[in-house]
């Protein structure tokens, strides 16, 4: 089981930097990187919505499920 | 942070004299090795001294009780370390209060077993040449004894914050 985070594509798709996602939804850098890699354990909705609101998609797109 | 400062000093002191008490009592036993003669060994194998054995075991540990004690301690200094550094609630000081506990617990089982073994075959400490390490009283190989047993449940407590803490940073 496992939660792939589809970021780097979406970024790719947008033309966007890490580091300007990071600065517009408002955390550091090395979380955004914990994130990307998925390392973290948990994502607050409020990150959630930030990075929606940033790139302009659903949750669905950021977020899928392996199994 | 001020007393812990004194705490982690005064640690460091009972470590040295812990410590030097015990390469002092491995001195004596290395000394009474070499210097051990026929005489000394015929005198051992007297009949009226049936409870010879009895005065190794009870030797042994009370040296062991003691060395366990000094690793038990030399832990608790790391404990205190890490708690300098600010990162009490990791993986790695919950290893060192788990072991800090698990030495306290078996010095303290092992000082009152010789309590014991010595009320029951009535070594005396003066005559027999027992090495007298391990503290002389009940109540304080008891206190020991809880203190390594409190250690132990305090190193299930940290792992748990350690994981609580470490889910907590990694929620982005």
């Amino acid at each position: 089981m496992a939660i792939i985070i589809n970021l780097d594509e979406l970024l790719q798709q947008r033309n966007m930097k890490s580091k300007d996602l990071a600065e517009k939804i408002g955390i550091t850098t090395a979380n955004l990187s914990i994130l990307k890699t998925g390392k973290a354990k948990a994502v607050r909705f409020s990150t959630l919505a930030a990075i929606c609101e940033v790139l302009d998609c659903q949750p669905g797109d950021i977020l899928s499920y392996d199994k | 942070m001020k007393s812990i400062r004194i705490l982690y000093s005064i640690i460091n002191i009972l470590c040295f004299l812990i410590g030097f008490h015990i390469i002092a009592a491995l001195l004596a036993i290395f000394l009474a090795i070499i210097s051990l003669d026929l005489d000394a060994l015929r005198h051992l194998a007297t009949p009226y001294k049936h409870y010879n054995h009895w005065v190794i075991i009870v030797s042994i540990l009370n040296i062991g009780a003691l060395i366990l004690f000094f690793l038990g301690l030399y832990d608790l200094r790391f404990i205190i370390k890490t708690f300098l550094k600010g990162s009490i609630f990791s993986q790695k000081a919950s290893t060192y209060f788990k072991y800090a506990g698990i030495f306290f617990s078996i010095s303290a089982i092992a000082g009152i077993s010789a309590r014991i073994i010595y009320t029951l075959t009535g070594i005396n400490f003066k005559t027999d040449n027992v090495p007298e390490l391990a503290p002389r009283y009940f109540s304080l190989l008891f206190f020991v004894l809880i203190i390594g047993l409190t250690f132990t449940m305090i190193s299930k407590i940290i792992k748990k914050s350690a994981e609580l803490k470490e889910e907590n940073e990694l929620t982005i």
